[in-house]
């Protein structure tokens, strides 16, 4: 409850703690596909992906989305989820690792609780952003107390 | 049958706009949820322990939030097995040169082990990007519990890259 406490006394605009995953193995990708059921070969066959034009294989899309949820719900456990969205922009390749950003982008009292909507960006280390996402969580508010500061 | 659509070539087929892919039905085993939350490197105690069955009420444990897209791979290789068109075969996604663009995940109520769902793709449409060398099929799946009703509707993206040297 303590992380949760700390979330919801956050304000927008604030950045939370970055989180990292990685770096990614070709193992990793083949456990991932085996978990997820997508074995697409773009992911686990190197001499597919190179016909495809790529030096190696690449990493599922959605182990990066994947990570976007760990993130909100590890700092989060108890709110519940009700959106999470991924704009996947570019293609991550297999050894990197991926550094996770959030920002509280709003905060806002709802009907049914406190509204949070956050941004997520995931950066391949040493290279480009390659995927930004936005969760909205909410706060019931039966299950915690009105934080303080809270004046919006 | 299975594999085939690895070899599918040329661009998306138009004519899907507005098609369903048939209704798949997938009983949630706790195992495959727990597979899922190691191989994404889960360290949510929400997915393995005792939290979870509160949530839930039962002894169920809850699915990590990407979990819906294991539903969706499930009822496309089932459909494929059946000889049933996945939504692959329905926009014809060639997989030389297939990129995942968007994902949204709206969330109704948490997917959770031991349950029987149902999956739908309904084939949105289609639009172009970057000067034509882009196309893009919109997509959009539902996943419905027989007893609690809609969990999550998931809008999806899928992108041919025409740029890329696959055969087409």
């Amino acid at each position: 409850m303590r992380t949760l406490t700390r979330l919801i006394n956050r304000a927008a605009g604030d950045l939370l703690e970055e989180a990292t995953f990685g770096p990614i193995t070709p193992e990793m990708l083949i456990d991932y596909a085996t978990a997820s059921l997508d074995t697409n070969p773009i992911h686990i066959d190197s001499e597919f992906a190179r016909k495809s034009g790529l030096d190696d294989v690449i990493v599922h899309g959605m182990l990066g989305m994947a990570q976007f949820g760990e993130f909100v719900m590890n700092l989060a456990p108890d709110a519940q989820l009700e959106t999470l969205s991924t704009r996947f922009k570019a293609i991550v390749p297999v050894g990197s690792t991926l550094r996770i950003f959030g920002t509280i982008a709003s905060k806002q009292e709802k009907k049914n609780g406190l509204e949070m909507v956050i941004d997520l960006e995931a950066k391949v280390e040493g290279g480009p952003s390659a995927l930004r996402g936005k969760a909205v969580l909410m706060f019931d508010k039966t299950q915690e107390p009105t934080p303080p500061s809270s004046a919006d | 049958m299975g594999q085939n659509h690895y070899n599918s070539s040329g661009k998306f087929d138009r004519a899907a706009q507005g098609q369903r892919t048939k209704t798949f039905n997938i009983l949630i085993n706790e195992q495959d949820i727990v597979n899922f939350a190691a191989a994404i490197g889960s360290t949510n105690s929400a997915n393995q322990n005792v939290s979870a069955l509160k949530t839930a009420g039962s002894r169920t444990i809850v699915a990590p939030p990407t979990f819906a897209t294991y539903i969706d791979m499930a009822a496309i290789k089932g459909n494929q097995r059946l000889q049933i068109p996945s939504v692959f075969e329905l926009v014809n996604a060639n997989f030389q040169i297939l990129l995942h663009g968007e994902e949204e995940y709206s969330y109704n109520r948490p997917i959770i082990s031991g349950e029987l769902v149902s999956h739908e793709t309904l084939v949105v449409g289609f639009s172009d990007a970057a000067g034509g060398k882009i196309e893009i099929a919109h997509l959009e799946t539902s996943i419905t519990s027989k007893e609690r009703g809609k969990l999550v509707t998931a809008k999806r993206n899928l992108i041919h890259n025409l740029s890329l040297k696959g055969e087409r």
